[in-house]
């Protein structure tokens, strides 16, 4: 029996030393031997049809990584814009997905599905919507029909995002989750397919976009007069408008307001007008370097109010504003003062990727989707369009910003903290719980 | 319950409806930005009357030139100073890049009939913008640049005025009486003029048409990197993707002065930064944009050859 056993040990082993070499020999190995995995990214051009007639050119770019993994990939579907209005505030996403996928492919060895047995690869689809909502409906229809994604993650902008839930995730049935778009049409109209980590924040109660800010006036009380200038897009109005009802319910006058045609970027007239009626706070409600922009025309015209509110600051607000940033509040869903789930793993990622937290405000709502993602596929089981979904509007669980849950109408929970510039950095102020600076105000 | 949209305005205080510093200011800044326009359509002007060609690109070189400003400006460590070496830089080079434009792109179809040589000037312009547009976006990334000078505002009696506007109003008169003086006393100008006149005629007196042509386009292109430069200057926002929308500016302040009349650049321009200005500050913002299109119908209906007469 023992020498039978030996012969059994030694046929084994040896059979264990050629299956060795021979995985060696095939590169089996290398990922787990590294460490690191092997990223490729293959890029190609192709031609899609905008409103029947316009051929307009497309980058795409798949990026997996082998790893430890196995099965067929779970596939994320989405755009970035490279061009057009909202480049500058959402190009540097693709550097921070590179990163992340090396992170779940190669560190947490993909993302587990229970029917298959497996942790499968995690591939992300990107294509370039140059901020053309037209353009951004055909390339998520090819994601959902020709790429055949599991889910998709929305662009930039309520304005675009919203198009692409009836003509895209309702009508075939694709999980859809809004990153930096939300607006009350998304979510009072029945639509199945979307949901969203980010509170109804057109609403004048704590989830309005400024509510932290407004509470926080409501404490200190320095302030009596507010001026509201804001360009008329969807998201820009959502938060104007609660902003105004918020203002006057922490006993704020409002002493002007004034909507402009997107585009606008010349504010002299405003500018002039804000002078002689002098508010104690100017609230702009657009987009970062838009705001940055107002900023530095009214500091060459020579007015300064005594505090501006922005509701976004955006990639190189600190950096092109300088000095004339400082005490310029705003609101966030994340600061590294944040000490819930992966906070330090965003951090990592973004160092990795390049990209300054000051500069990508939303970047936390890109790690708080891959956490939704990671959560909602373990959850279902399967890589299953229909699985998913139930699996997303049922979410409870821990991301960046705070635990998570996702309420019947598809919206969650995650709010906005308020911050303020402070020597060059971001520091939260408000609520005290979180805040991790004093308020500085005249 | 976020506001209804009818609700959502406040109405115009009215101590600023009736102020007249207000008016004042809003009119000098009605009168600096169409002085912008007019820099940069004369530009456009130049090159449609002397060579015939219809630049769709003139927009991006505008913006291209606000670019390479942006960059230069913050090299030289972003000071005023830094700002003004920018033109002596941007100027010369985007003359020789527009005579080069012509010569290798707009005169190898120089010598098609009228109607083809329109036709295929739009579409190589039109190409060029696309091009112009990628190497911006390639080479300064997609971000608006703008620059902040610092420089303290001129205050008078009340009124206050950004002090580069001011700057801007000189530039706007120094760059308008160079042109006029180089058209009026010049041989090259004369020449200019002539082929304005009757490009037949021009030739057959010995005027080298294509040699005209080259200068004129690299004059032309010159204007429109001033006109990039003292937008940028204004603190305006300069992103790859604004040519086209300058372009069109350009060609309203055509239509509305008259093609091919330096007053007429000059007349429109302010036409429509007036109209623009005080739209948006006494009428309403929303406005703004729009009165471009108004002022471009308008005189399409009641004097189609613009308000400037020969």
């Amino acid at each position: 029996m023992v020498r039978q056993a030996a012969v059994s040990n030694t046929v084994a082993a040896v059979l264990m030393v050629v299956l060795l070499a021979a995985g060696f020999a095939g590169g089996y190995f290398t990922a787990a031997f590294t460490g690191t995995g092997q990223t490729e990214i293959a890029t190609k051009t192709e031609y899609v049809t905008v409103g029947g007639t316009v051929t307009q050119r497309i980058t795409i770019t798949a990026t997996t990584t082998v790893g430890q993994t196995s099965g067929p990939p779970l596939k994320i579907g989405m755009t970035i814009s490279k061009d057009g209005l909202f480049a500058p505030l959402t190009s540097g996403y693709e550097s921070f997905n590179r990163e992340w996928l090396n992170w779940v492919n190669n560190v947490r060895k993909g993302v587990y599905v229970r029917d298959l047995g497996v942790r499968v690869p995690v591939e992300i689809i990107i294509y370039d919507d140059r901020s053309q909502p037209d353009l951004a409906i055909q390339l998520y229809t090819k994601l959902a029909t020709e790429d055949n994604v599991h889910i998709l993650v929305s662009p930039y902008s309520a304005d675009i995002g919203i198009q692409l839930i009836p003509t895209v995730a309702e009508k075939y049935r694709v999980p859809m989750i809004m990153a930096e778009a939300s607006t009350k049409d998304m979510w009072n109209k029945g639509y199945k397919y979307v949901v969203t980590s980010m509170v109804p924040y057109w609403e004048d109660n704590q989830n309005g976009w400024s509510a932290s800010y407004f509470d926080l006036q409501a404490n200190t009380k320095w302030a009596k007069t507010i001026a509201f200038v804001g360009w008329d897009i969807t998201w820009a109005i959502d938060t104007y408008n609660s902003g105004k009802s918020l203002a006057r319910k922490a006993g704020l006058e409002i002493v002007y307001d004034q909507l402009l045609t997107p585009g606008t970027t010349d504010f002299s007239g405003v500018i002039r007008e804000l002078r002689r009626i002098n508010p104690d706070i100017v609230y702009l409600a657009m987009f970062g370097p838009v705001n940055a922009l107002f900023i530095r025309q009214a500091a060459e015209a020579g007015y300064s109010p005594k505090e501006y509110h922005v509701i976004e600051y955006g990639a190189g607000f600190v950096k092109s504003l300088g000095q004339l940033s400082e005490r310029v509040t705003s609101e966030i869903f994340w600061t590294p003062s944040f000490k819930y789930y992966q906070s330090d793993l965003l951090v990592d990622l973004m160092n990795k990727a390049g990209l300054s937290w000051v500069d990508w405000q939303w970047t936390e709502l890109r790690m708080i989707i891959f956490q939704m993602i990671i959560s909602a596929v373990e959850e279902a089981g399967k890589l299953d369009r229909e699985a998913i979904n139930t699996a997303l509007h049922n979410l409870q669980i821990m991301t960046v910003s705070g635990p998570l849950i996702i309420g019947p109408q598809g919206y969650g929970n995650i709010g906005l903290v308020a911050i303020q510039i402070q020597n060059g950095r971001i520091q939260t102020v408000w609520p005290r719980n979180l805040a991790n600076a004093t308020y500085l105000h005249p | 319950m976020a506001e209804k949209p009818s609700e959502r305005h406040l109405p115009p205080p009215l101590n600023l409806m009736f102020s007249p510093l207000l008016f004042v200011e809003s009119l000098i800044d009605g009168l600096v930005l169409g002085g912008i326009y007019a820099v940069i359509a004369l530009g456009l002007s130049l090159i449609y009357s002397v060579a015939g060609v219809l630049n769709i690109s003139h927009g991006d070189w505008v913006m291209l030139s606000g670019m390479t400003a942006f960059v230069l400006f913050s090299s030289l460590g972003s000071q005023p100073l830094g700002y003004l070496q920018s033109y002596l830089v941007v100027a010369p080079l985007f003359f020789a890049t527009g005579l080069l434009f012509y010569l290798g792109l707009i005169k190898p179809v120089s010598k098609r009939p009228k109607q083809e040589l329109l036709i295929s000037c739009i579409l190589i312009t039109l190409g060029v913008s696309f091009v112009l547009q990628d190497i911006a976006a390639t080479s300064f990334g997609t971000l608006p640049k703008s620059i902040y000078l610092g420089l303290n505002p001129i205050t008078f009696v009340g009124i206050s005025i950004p002090f580069f506007r001011f700057a801007t109003f000189i530039l706007v008169v120094a760059a308008t009486l160079s042109i006029w003086l180089f058209l009026k006393r010049t041989m090259t100008g004369r020449a200019m003029r002539a082929i304005t006149y009757n490009v037949e005629v021009a030739s057959f007196l010995g005027i080298p048409i294509t040699r005209v042509a080259a200068i004129t386009f690299g004059l032309g292109t010159m204007l429109a990197a001033v006109g990039g430069l003292i937008y940028l200057g204004n603190g305006f926002p300069i992103t790859p993707f604004i040519g086209i929308s300058i372009t069109v500016k350009a060609l309203t302040v055509l239509v509305v002065g008259g093609a091919g009349k330096l007053i007429g650049s000059l007349v429109g321009g302010l036409v429509l930064g007036l109209s623009e200005t005080l739209t948006g500050v006494f009428i309403s913002y929303y406005w703004s944009p729009a009165i471009a299109i108004v002022l471009l119908l308008v005189v399409l209906m009641v004097r189609p050859t613009g308000l400037v007469s020969e």
